[in-house]
């Protein structure tokens, strides 16, 4: 066990980090005060320190949010984050993990007349979903990734797929792709257009980028999350996808998918199931 | 670009001398990638470790190609080493598994607690300087050396206050860990200048005081003024002050392994060689044009930074 000098210094100096304040009767007895500046003076760089790191960590992670909201309200969105949940983890690529759901949870509650409510959220989850691209174990190593075949796939009775670890479907509300793709020629995104976007983050030669996918074709990778032949895959897709498209038979969505495959495997979205 | 010693640097604790290196940064990948080693004009390489745990990307391919050409070391900041939190052993198990794949010349971290009761600050927090917490931190080395099969090189943090329980000066505690657990040191030369100005020590006594035989490594890097304090932020060219550090510690651990840090407002790489290259001249006599200390006003600087950490490398 860590002895109790330890353990009393820095619980007290995590709390002085981690929630500052004008007077602490313990500073004096704390921090040795015989030299150059204040003790408060010391104390302020590690409290403003921890502030501004983690913050700018969030900046780097949420840069089209930041964009678009603007740097007060960003910052506002990140110190109430940092509050609500400190970072737990070794890793500062952890740090962003659960911003977007902080972001819905503290939103206000949904509200027809105001539907923008619900975009700083939504955008921070596309965010993140390509930070998560960025990490993950993808598609370039694998020998097999450059044999598929798209006419193969659909022909072949049993040929199984999957989509890759560094591919993100999301569902959105706004129209986020043009937002992210200002942000990164270093433009201030405008407001998005409202409507269902139906988008996949995919890495491909370690280029992450998103994409707007069909229905059809967002239902059919949905499908193929964690590994599915084809076929099985192409029928649960026709039950699931998108409605308001119209009730899919098989056929059609073959039809839709076939001339798409080979793009969806070259843009990392779709590998061979192991 | 390691120079030619009249006696051959003393292998320390059975480690190499690997010259003259800097950090392995994102905004380099794309110049490291696309040049041939032999242009690199460095000997080796520092990673931070935390950047490739868990890392399946770009960066990750980029580690395996610098570590197939030239010696890397791993650099952590998250060990926690003198933390009152038990050891995270599922960081310790991820770390050496990094290890394995990456084979570095040794594995570092600095003498710092970064968080409590599970809360990580990211932060290189100051230790209070006690027996007991000596043989706490001493207990963990040997737990740490345990699982990594290797001794662990620990850096001499930059401090911004000290606490009234401490009653060890650092220097005499890094000395006694080196002694009681056969850890190595790394001795931050700019750390050794900040913590002199921020606490009123004498840094070359300070560096007198380590054992030199311990000393695997020297880190060389830029502060910034802040008020009365000097803050570490890796973020401008090596100073005068430090560069005469420099000189000193090598006449006293000669040929230690060199890593220039520059961790924001990171130059191309041409003038990050250029910088390192100054320390070569140091060693062997010669007078540096060494930068002058900016204020914060001037950078925007942050103690601890983590720019480093943040790019996404979407090469």
């Amino acid at each position: 066990m860590p002895e109790p000098v330890l353990r009393e210094t820095q619980a007290w100096l995590m709390s002085r980090i981690l929630a500052p304040c004008a007077e602490d009767a313990r500073l004096a007895s704390m921090v040795r005060q015989d030299h150059g500046a204040s003790a408060r003076a010391r104390l302020a760089i590690y409290a403003g320190g921890y502030l501004q790191r983690l913050t700018e960590c969030l900046r780097a992670e949420f840069p089209a949010l930041r964009a678009l909201v603007g740097d007060q309200v960003f910052d506002l969105f990140a110190r109430g984050y940092l509050a609500a949940r400190p970072s737990r983890s070794y890793s500062l690529y952890d740090l962003g993990a659960g911003f977007a759901e902080h972001l819905d949870a503290t939103a206000p509650p949904p509200d027809p007349a105001e539907p923008y409510d619900r975009l700083p959220c939504e955008l921070a989850r596309l965010e993140r979903a390509r930070v998560e691209s960025h990490r993950a174990a993808g598609p370039e190593d694998d020998p097999a990734q450059a044999a598929l075949d798209p006419v193969d796939l659909f022909m072949t009775p049993g040929a199984r797929v999957r989509i890759p670890a560094t591919v993100r479907l999301l569902n959105l509300s706004f129209d986020l792709i043009g937002s992210l793709a200002a942000t990164d020629r270093g433009e201030r995104p405008g407001l998005p257009e409202i409507g269902p976007v139906f988008c996949a983050i995919a890495r491909s030669r370690y280029r992450v980028r998103a994409h707007a996918l069909t229905p059809a074709q967002f239902a059919f990778l949905q499908a193929c999350t964690g590994g599915r032949d084809v076929q099985s895959a192409l029928a649960e897709a026709a039950r699931t996808a998108d409605l308001s498209v119209g009730v899919l038979s098989v056929g059609v969505l073959w039809a839709d998918l076939l001339p798409w495959t080979p793009w969806a495997i070259e843009a990392g979205l779709v590998a061979p199931a192991k | 670009m390691t120079d030619t010693f009249s006696d051959p640097p003393k292998p320390r604790l059975g480690l190499p001398a690997l010259g003259d290196g800097v950090g392995l940064r994102d905004v380099h990948f794309g110049h490291l990638m696309t040049t041939p080693p032999d242009r690199w004009g460095v000997d080796w390489f520092e990673v931070i470790s935390e950047n490739f745990l868990d890392h399946q990307g770009w960066a990750a391919r980029v580690l395996e190609h610098v570590a197939a050409h030239r010696p890397v070391v791993m650099h952590g900041v998250s060990l926690s080493i003198g933390g009152s939190d038990p050891l995270d052993r599922a960081y310790l198990a991820k770390l050496r598994m990094l290890a394995e794949r990456v084979r570095p010349a040794w594995i570092s971290d600095h003498l710092c607690w970064t968080g409590f009761a599970g809360v990580n600050t990211h932060d290189l927090l100051p230790m209070p300087l006690t027996p007991e917490s000596l043989a706490h931190v001493a207990d963990r080395v040997r737990g740490v050396q345990d699982v990594l099969g290797r001794p662990l090189i620990l850096e001499n943090p930059s401090t911004y206050l000290e606490f009234a329980a401490s009653i060890i000066p650092e220097c005499d505690f890094l000395a006694a860990l080196a002694d009681q657990t056969g850890c190595g040191l790394l001795l931050d030369v700019n750390n050794v200048f900040v913590s002199a100005h921020n606490h009123g020590f004498d840094a070359a006594a300070y560096i007198d005081a380590l054992p030199a035989d311990r000393i695997v490594q020297m880190h060389l890097a830029g502060p910034t003024v802040a008020g009365a304090c000097l803050i570490d932020t890796h973020d401008q060219p090596v100073p005068d002050q430090v560069w005469n550090l420099y000189r000193h510690a090598q006449a006293r651990a000669p040929g230690a392994s060199t890593l220039l840090e520059w961790d924001a407002r990171i130059p191309a790489y041409p003038d990050l060689v250029a910088e390192l290259a100054k320390a070569k001249t140091v060693r062997e006599g010669g007078a540096t044009a060494g930068a002058a200390l900016l204020s914060l006003s001037e950078t925007d600087a942050v103690s601890t930074p983590v720019s480093f950490h943040l790019a996404l490398a979407n090469a």
